[in-house]
């Protein structure tokens, strides 16, 4: 570890007040930026979408709306807040409270009464009744955690067998939990796993392959669930999704009613779309149109444009993860902010690709965007460590920032003294390479 | 790793950092490529948005179209409303309200909700709670059961409040709230007096659009109103819209009736038809002066909140014996037309003063022609001889003129036409407005038929002398009858005076229409005397009311076919007629009277049923006059009406009580009727009248005063 520590942490050992918190104004304001806009941008479709709803069936209409900008008021200030701390601190004495409180709250939701069935879904922890939030979106935030700490403490042990069995061991048991309710949150957070050990590992090829055949398999679920239909294991009704995907107007009562909806909200909406607030599909068409839908509406509403704008600012905030990434002090930091890409870059690609029928159903919400404390709860406190790693990026130079570069720059300083050592040494390392080889 | 043992230490480092690095950037470029798949994908995707939008854009949003409901919500229009001339409310809607049960709603979260929704409107208005969860559940994505109508303002009211307060307390996050109960408006034609007045103001029934008879079918245009509508529209952008066109409520009609007379002619002819049967009996009060119809009864009653219900007018054994709808139809229809004006029927006598008058209007006699009665005139010769005899066989002797109209003489009658001559007694007739309708605003009106001169021929022409083989409607020869009494002026008759806006806005006023002028004056008070002394010393003596001065004309024809012996009775009488302020006309049509106990198919019947509304609303409408009219009739003055001389009331007590009850109460009030409100409701039987805007009446109410304070 200390050696480690010593090359990217630029040999500063830190102690006392200065291991906790990491106080230096070196903030990343574009990623801030990008995530207020988002926020504004998921408050506005929140309250446009759910108006029409909130007041029919709870006299308020702003009722959601509300209740979302609170949240997301309170969820900023914790990533602020978050982002103060050292994440390299956070991470070491908070990876595994963090994964423990997951697994046991999932395990409460899914074996006791504390779980909630809203909508026929026991998603939602509560006491007496009443929801707190989703375990599962904590679980998300505990994985990027946990499997940032094994992929920097492994370091090259990620390809040996025993830590790919312990990495897998250890990301199981909540997902296995999570996949007891709630199948399209368990396929994501796989996702999360394997592409970040496919990231971290030398043996890219295996785990390619790995992750493509995980893939090919919910590609061709469709055809598999047919094959199992025919064998006799599975029953027609638990393949309702792939049908509706498959055929949504002719299964309209299994939900291909609502898939049909969403595709008539998209395809209504032409360039420029209806203007804001003016979505006739809302009206209660698509149902729950504030919720995994939204995007459905939005392209009603705001047009392709409006969908191009949001994808580009969803461009734009994973762009801001990577240059973060890059600069990042260690690996922990690096595969925190890789963890928190490609958690937000497979939701909105699932989501939009659902959305747009190109994938069976499968209730990915939209981040930022779609109605939900829990997930803007913690979403926050990943883009909290992100925001922290941001603070200790080696590359980036106060003073020489220009507002341009502090948007797209790398942020990276003219090459060093060390670094010019180093490449030297590089250079004799390969040649000593060659060598060995001849 | 052999090379590395070789290695001093130092470069060992070197090489593990290097490799470090090297994996660094390794990593760091495997996220990129992740990153740049993802991108990848989401340009795929909106890649995907174009194509759904070029190649089925224009599909779905026929699609969207389609599937909106367009259909929107009528806002109902009040129906006017129809008050009697001084407010009092005859015809009103009130609103109702119709429960709509929407599952997609009360359904939408748990069961819960679904509880606590049905409880309430258990409680409120105490429907099944398993009848109603049947209803919702059978139909759960429809929004839209209309589950309970005709529900009150009041227990809307109830629901909304209970509603709220279910709502609103804290334990409803346990119990769950109460969602998905709409209502929605609607009107309900009521009628505050049953019967009253029913074939005069017809009615409206679950189609308030629509009226049937009288002034409902009338002015049905005035009283509809026009319907709001709520409605959504998808605009050229292809977004929806909702415009809300209120309704516009109906106009209310202010008729000329007046609740106090109408109530007092109801109750005389129910009095008589309780002890005698007619086929018709029915009863017409005007104002003289305008044409304005205070009143008009008949004894074919009907609930007008409940039109299809014959037992007013048959007996049960009748109704049992109507087997098929037609007859049901013919019987309902007899009972809901009005007679005063659906029928035309042969005058008798009451058409000598018209006949008296033309001739003094075109100087074939004068004031002072005698004429000499042999109990019959013959016309023709040989076969073709007719003798036509007058009502007393044994012939009047020697009669003037003012006579021949006392006794009633149809001889006199017969010689004055025949010196008249066809042309001008038609020519008098049309003046008079017989055989062609009078316009008045009563639907249905019988016009009556004539002879017309060419082919009047002189047993014809005797004949209508005096009444017979032409026929009249009732609101025909009362309006005639106005002019003949009032100078010469014939109004159109009418039965609204006012129609005001739903908001009390006077619409439009309608005046008195005068037609035309039918006779002078000097021969219109010839009449007047003749008909006095009718009543002082002829044929109409019993209608005397001593300290009245009142002047009439009996009535007796023969109906067809004349073997049958069947008679329609008529008395028309005006009063004070040296200036007449009211006019009644009453016919029995066909009475069954009680021989054995000395009763007699006459005149008689009709004028006992006049003196009786007569002394009923002469204490209402101030009905007196000091100085003007001849002396000796106001010898006792103050004489109450109702007590009288004790002669001729015997069975009329209960409406000479109303009469005194009203005349004490209201006696000498007369100022403030214009401004009664006229949305006021009466409390409950005789409505508070205010006094009576009485236009022409305003220099009497001296004597009044004290007669109304004895009666009290």
């Amino acid at each position: 570890m200390s050696a480690d520590q010593k090359t990217v942490a630029a040999g500063r050992e830190r102690t006392g007040i200065r291991r906790v918190f990491f106080i230096r104004k070196n903030t990343d304001n574009a990623l801030i930026l990008a995530v207020l806009l988002l926020v504004a941008f998921g408050l506005m479709m929140v309250y446009t979408t759910s108006y029409y709803t909130a007041q029919l069936k709870i006299g308020d209409s702003s009722y959601y709306l509300t209740r979302q900008a609170l949240i997301s008021g309170g969820a900023l200030a914790f990533m602020v807040f978050l982002s103060l701390f050292n994440y390299q601190w956070l991470c070491k004495f908070g990876t595994w409270p963090v994964y423990i409180a997951s697994v046991v709250l999932m395990a409460l939701v899914d074996f006791t009464s504390l779980g909630i069935e809203f909508n026929g879904r026991k998603r939602w922890f509560g006491i007496g009744g009443h929801s707190i939030f989703q375990p599962t979106e904590l679980v998300k935030l505990a994985l990027i955690m946990v499997v940032a700490l094994l992929l920097t403490n492994l370091k090259y042990k990620i390809d040996k067998l025993g830590g790919v069995l312990l990495v897998l061991g250890v990301t199981g048991v909540p997902i296995f939990f999570v996949f007891l309710n709630n199948l399209s949150s368990s396929i994501i957070l796989v996702a999360i796993v394997l592409v970040l050990m496919t990231i971290a590992s030398e043996h890219k090829k295996k785990y390619l392959a790995v992750l493509l055949a995980f893939l090919a398999v919910v590609a061709v679920a469709y055809f598999l669930g047919d094959w199992l239909v025919d064998i006799g294991l599975l029953k027609r009704y638990q393949l309702e999704r792939i049908d509706v995907w498959k055929d949504p107007e002719a299964y309209s009562l299994e939900g291909g009613w609502q898939v049909m909806q969403g595709l008539y909200a998209i395809g209504s909406g032409g360039f420029f779309g209806k203007g804001l607030g003016n979505s006739v599909q809302k009206l209660g068409f698509v149902p729950e149109a504030q919720n995994d839908m939204v995007f459905s509406i939005l392209v009603e509403e705001l047009g392709i444009f409006g969908a191009i704008c949001l994808i580009a600012l969803f461009g734009f905030l994973i762009y801001r993860i990577l240059v973060i990434a890059s600069n990042a002090p260690d690996r922990l930091g690096f595969f925190l902010c890789a963890g928190v890409a490609v958690h937000i870059s497979l939701q909105v690609v699932l989501n939009i690709a659902v959305v747009t029928n190109m994938i069976p159903n499968t209730g990915v919400t939209l981040p930022f965007i779609s109605y939900g404390g829990s997930s803007v709860l913690f979403l926050m406190s990943e883009f909290g460590l992100v925001l922290s790693v941001a603070r200790q990026s080696v590359g980036i130079s106060r003073k020489k920032r220009s507002l341009l570069r502090s948007l797209f720059g790398s942020g990276r300083r003219p090459e060093t003294a060390g670094q010019r050592e180093a490449g030297q040494a590089k250079n004799r390392y390969e040649q000593a390479s060659k060598a060995d080889n001849t | 790793m052999k090379t590395s043992q070789t290695l001093d230490p130092e470069e060992r480092r070197r090489r593990r950092e290097l490799k470090n690095k090297k994996y660094e950037r390794a990593i760091r470029s495997r996220l990129v490529t992740f990153t740049v798949v993802a991108a990848v994908a989401l340009i795929a995707l909106i890649i995907r948005i174009f194509v759904i939008n070029a190649q089925q854009g224009d599909d779905y949003e026929i699609s969207i179209l389609s599937q909106q409901d367009y259909s929107s919500t009528t806002i109902y229009a009040r129906r006017g409303t129809i008050t009697d001339r001084n407010g009092t409310i005859l015809a009103t809607s009130e609103r109702i309200y119709t429960m709509i049960l929407d599952p997609s709603v009360i359904l939408a979260n748990n069961a819960k909700n679904e509880n606590a929704t049905l409880a309430a409107v258990n409680a409120v208005f105490g429907f099944d709670i398993a009848d109603m969860k049947k209803t919702i559940e059978e139909k759960p994505s429809s929004a839209y059961i209309r589950y309970a109508k005709q529900l009150t303002e009041e227990q809307r009211a109830s629901f909304i409040a209970y509603r709220d307060e279910v709502n609103a307390a804290e334990s409803a996050k346990e119990t769950g709230y109460v969602r998905g109960v709409w209502f929605e408006e609607d009107y309900k034609r009521v009628y505050p007096f049953g019967t009253f007045a029913c074939n005069l103001l017809g009615f409206s029934g679950s189609d308030s659009t629509r009226g049937n008879w009288g002034l409902e079918e009338y002015y049905n245009d005035e009283l509809v109103g026009m319907n709001g509508r709520e409605y959504g529209y998808v605009n050229t952008d292809g977004v929806a819209e909702r415009t809300v066109i209120p309704a516009d409520d109906g106009n209310t009609l202010v008729s000329t009736i007046d609740y106090t007379i109408q109530a007092a002619c109801e109750k005389v002819i129910a009095n008589f038809a309780a002890t005698h049967d007619a086929d018709n009996i029915a009863a017409i009060v005007m104002n003289p002066n305008n044409g304005e119809i205070l009143a008009e009864a008949t004894d074919k009653l009907f609930d007008l909140n409940d039109p299809s219900n014959l037992t007013y007018c048959y007996t049960a054994e009748e109704i049992e014996a109507m087997a098929t709808d037609e007859e049901l139809e013919a019987a309902r229809g007899a009972m809901w037309k009005n007679y005063a004006v659906a029928d035309a029927y042969e005058p008798g006598s009451t058409a000598k003063p018209f006949t008296v008058a033309a001739a003094l209007e075109n100087g074939v006699i004068n004031e002072h022609s005698e004429f000499r009665c042999t109990g019959s005139r013959s016309f023709g010769s040989g076969s073709y001889l007719t003798r036509v005899k007058c009502n007393n066989v044994e012939g009047h002797g020697y009669l003037d003129l003012t006579e021949s109209l006392m006794e009633s003489c149809n001889v006199a009658m017969m010689d004055i036409v025949a010196a008249l001559g066809a042309e001008k007694f038609a020519e008098y007739q049309s003046i008079f407005g017989f055989g062609k309708q009078t316009s008045v605003d009563l639907p249905g009106e019988n016009g009556g038929l004539l002879y017309p001169a060419d082919k009047m021929g002189p047993v014809d022409l005797a004949t209508n002398s005096f009444g017979q083989n032409f026929t009249v409607n009732m609101v025909q020869l009362a309006s005639a009858f106005c002019s003949l009494v009032n100078g010469g002026s014939y109004y159109q008759p009418h039965t609204v005076r006012q129609i005001l806006s739903s908001d009390g806005q006077i619409v439009r006023n309608i005046e008195p229409v005068l037609v035309r002028e039918t006779v002078t004056e000097e021969t219109s008070a010839f009449i007047r005397n003749a008909l006095f002394e009718t009543v002082e010393n002829g044929t109409a003596k019993t209608a005397k009311i001593t300290g009245y001065s009142i002047g009439g004309k009996t009535g007796t024809a023969e109906k067809l076919p004349r073997s049958d012996k069947k008679y329609l009775v008529s008395f028309i009488a005006a009063a004070p007629i040296d200036d007449p302020q009211v006019l009644i006309y009453v016919i029995i049509d066909n009475p069954t009277v009680d021989l054995e106990g000395g009763e007699s198919v006459s005149a008689k019947l009709a004028i006992a049923l006049e003196k009786e509304i007569m002394e009923n609303i002469i204490p209402y409408i101030n009905l007196e006059g000091e100085g003007e009219v001849v002396s000796h009739i106001f010898d006792t003055p103050t004489v109450s009406p109702a007590d009288g001389e004790g002669q001729d009331d015997s069975g009329n007590d209960g409406t000479a009580d109303d009469g005194t009850d009203t005349a004490g109460t209201d006696g000498g009030d007369t100022t403030d009727a214009a401004d009664a409100d006229p949305n006021l409701v009466p409390a409950a039987g005789v409505p508070d009248m205010g006094g009576v805007d009485w236009n022409e009446i305003d220099s009497q109410d001296g004597g009044n005063t004290d007669s109304g304070n004895d009666d009290g």
